[in-house]
């Protein structure tokens, strides 16, 4: 009752439902605005054995069949080889939808001078080290600014805000243990932030046609990207609560907006100048990024650094937490 | 002597010697009292007399320097056992302000092992056509009954009700001071915090006056009001005070408790002084004549 209780006030109160859900949503549609124009433009190399005709001017018509070494060095989001009434499609970027480009290239095919019918159509993914777009940068920067949000407006609400209108203290008169708090606490933030995860990457797909949807085999990295992310984040919230008090939430907003500028997840790090990029390495939210870019199988940090980190989060977090319902909840 | 058994007359809290000193203050200093199965027993004073520091170290929310608190006449200290078994009202209240009430009272009943029906309980405290509203849109009366309701949501054996009917009309005053009198008829001690005289006087049968971390006196309302030696009480306003020696202003009106009523009144008529009041005495006399004080 008391996780469903911490989770019904994040759906209810406005202030926590604008941070949690709201603000990721904004912060998509105002980013993808900027960005979504150049992620709109799919780039397709392709070879056809027959002629056609109308084609978009950015198609980029091979005048062979390339090799897979030689379609990697190539800089397309898909490679269309059509040849002998059969199409084989290579996706060179798992985070475009590429069904529009692949549906044009079948009729146009179909309906050239011909002498046989379309055979097959195959679908070939390739995946090798590749870079993220800006945009699918910046979408996930949104799931992870996203993520501290949800933590820390947790940590905030629980120990500088709940604290302070007694509801501990009423808390201490019953038998709830600081373990359930916490793990209510948290288990109800971490379905916040699967919650708002999960809407920001619909409407990346629904809206700019970038998908963010997880593969099955890394459902389980997600998921504890998102529990690690919540966890140092609420950790953050607890010490701000026990250092500022009564104004914690307001420092907690500051700290929001200084780390949406300076913790490189909507533009590169390299981008601030050189002083400020030193603050992005005491800002959560950098290397919450840097995790989900692993989920997304970006080789930004290896496997055993990924798990190191979501341990260390979750591990500050359940510490702070834990240290700071035991102090509240321990008579004066 | 206390009865530890469970029957009607069982002391469910014993206080002995209680003791808490601050660098600058002595908030409890040395006070012994008990609490007894179906009884209600008030504690009164004034700002800053103790009251609170005594409640919230028997809650369990403050430690003592010294003395002794029983609970049930088994438990030493606030164990999960006392605590299932204990009911609280603050003063203010705070609740998560987004949830319904139903919802509030549901999430305080998971806290417990044992609890009073739901509906029971709002059909008790008459919130049956809020029970679907937010904490947020109830209004100050509407929260205090459900902090009262909660007070009683784990069917407590000791109930403590810091100003219960703060914030409420006189009826809904007169409604709750029923309900605190059918939860003791049920056998439940209940220590009440109030700044309401008729109120402390209307259910109380114990009382205890705490100033500067004492208690200087102890009783029933009646008992207090006769040991008191007051005979009649005369209300009249504060500028005339200067006509007698020994009255009390609080206020605006000034407080003389006399013996010979009828000199005083001539005096009083004598001074061209017409407005006044000639009354039996109260418990609020009482606490005027030990404190100096009117209760805040």
């Amino acid at each position: 009752m008391l996780f469903y209780s911490f989770l019904t006030v994040n759906f209810r109160n406005g202030f926590l439902f604008f941070m949690n859900i709201i603000l990721p949503v904004v912060l998509l549609l105002l980013f993808g605005s900027v960005f979504g124009k150049q992620e709109s433009q799919i780039t397709v190399a392709f070879y056809s054995d027959r002629q056609l005709t109308d084609l978009n001017s950015s198609w980029n018509r091979l005048e062979s069949i390339p090799t897979v070494e030689e379609m990697k060095e190539m800089d397309s989001d898909i490679v269309i080889i059509a040849n002998d009434g059969k199409i084989d499609v290579y996706l060179l970027s798992s985070f475009s939808s590429v069904d529009s480009e692949v549906t044009m290239f079948r009729l146009k095919y179909a309906s050239a001078q011909n002498e046989k019918p379309i055979v097959n159509i195959v679908e070939n993914k390739i995946t090798f080290k590749r870079q993220l777009s800006d945009l699918e940068y910046i979408m996930i920067g949104v799931i992870a600014i996203s993520l501290f949000s949800v933590g820390m407006n947790a940590g905030v609400t629980l120990f500088s805000e709940y604290v302070q209108y007694g509801l501990f203290r009423r808390f201490m008169l019953t038998n709830v243990n600081r373990l359930y708090l916490l793990l209510s606490a948290t288990g109800a933030q971490i379905i916040t932030g699967i919650i708002s995860s999960g809407l920001v990457i619909a409407i990346s797909w629904l809206i700019f046609k970038v998908n963010l949807f997880i593969s099955p085999q890394f459902i389980f990295m997600y998921l504890f990207v998102v529990f690690a992310s919540i966890m140092v984040s609420l950790g953050l919230g607890v010490v701000l609560s026990l250092i500022f008090k009564k104004s914690a939430s307001t420092i907690a907003q500051i700290l929001y907006t200084i780390f949406m500028f300076f913790s490189g997840v909507y533009f590169p790090i390299t981008f601030l100048p050189k002083p400020l990029q030193i603050v992005s390495y005491f800002t959560p939210p950098r290397y919450m990024h840097v995790l989900f870019q692993k989920v997304y199988g970006i080789d930004i940090i290896s496997i055993q650094g990924f798990w190191i980190t979501c341990v260390l989060f979750i591990v500050i977090g359940a510490a702070l937490g834990s240290y700071a319902i035991g102090k509240f909840l321990k008579p004066a | 002597m206390s009865n530890n058994g469970e029957t009607g007359s069982a002391t469910v809290l014993e206080v002995n010697n209680l003791k808490k000193y601050y660098p600058s203050v002595k908030a409890v200093d040395d006070i012994s009292f008990e609490v007894n199965a179906g009884e209600i027993v008030s504690i009164l004073g004034p700002n800053g007399a103790g009251k609170t520091t005594t409640i919230e170290i028997i809650e369990g929310l403050r430690t003592k320097d010294e003395g002794e608190i029983s609970y049930f006449g088994r438990f030493k200290e606030v164990n999960n056992e006392v605590k299932n078994r204990v009911g609280v009202c603050f003063q203010e209240n705070s609740f998560f302000e987004d949830l319904t009430v139903s919802e509030t009272i549901r999430l305080y009943k998971s806290l417990y092992e044992k609890s009073l029906d739901t509906k029971e309980l709002i059909e008790i405290f008459e919130l049956g056509e809020k029970v679907k509203t937010r904490i947020r849109h109830l209004s100050g009366g509407q929260k205090q009954r459900l902090a009262v309701a909660l007070a009683f949501v784990n069917d407590p054996d000791l109930v403590f009700l810091d100003e219960p009917t703060v914030g409420l009309d006189p009826h809904a005053r007169r409604n709750l001071w029923e309900i605190i009198l059918k939860f003791k008829s049920q056998g439940k001690g209940i220590v009440l915090t109030t700044h309401y005289m008729d109120e402390a006087q209307q259910l109380s049968d114990k009382v205890y006056i705490m100033d500067h971390g004492n208690i200087i006196a102890a009783g029933s309302p009646q008992e207090l009001i006769n040991s008191s030696g007051l005979e009649s009480v005369i209300e009249f306003p504060e500028e005339s005070s200067a006509l007698f020696e020994d009255v009390i202003i609080a206020g605006e009106y000034a407080y003389l408790h006399i013996r010979d009523t009828v000199s005083a009144i001539r005096k009083l008529l004598e001074s061209n002084v017409t407005n006044f009041v000639v009354r039996q005495p109260t418990l609020e006399d009482v606490f005027l004549k030990l404190t100096g004080k009117k209760i805040d």
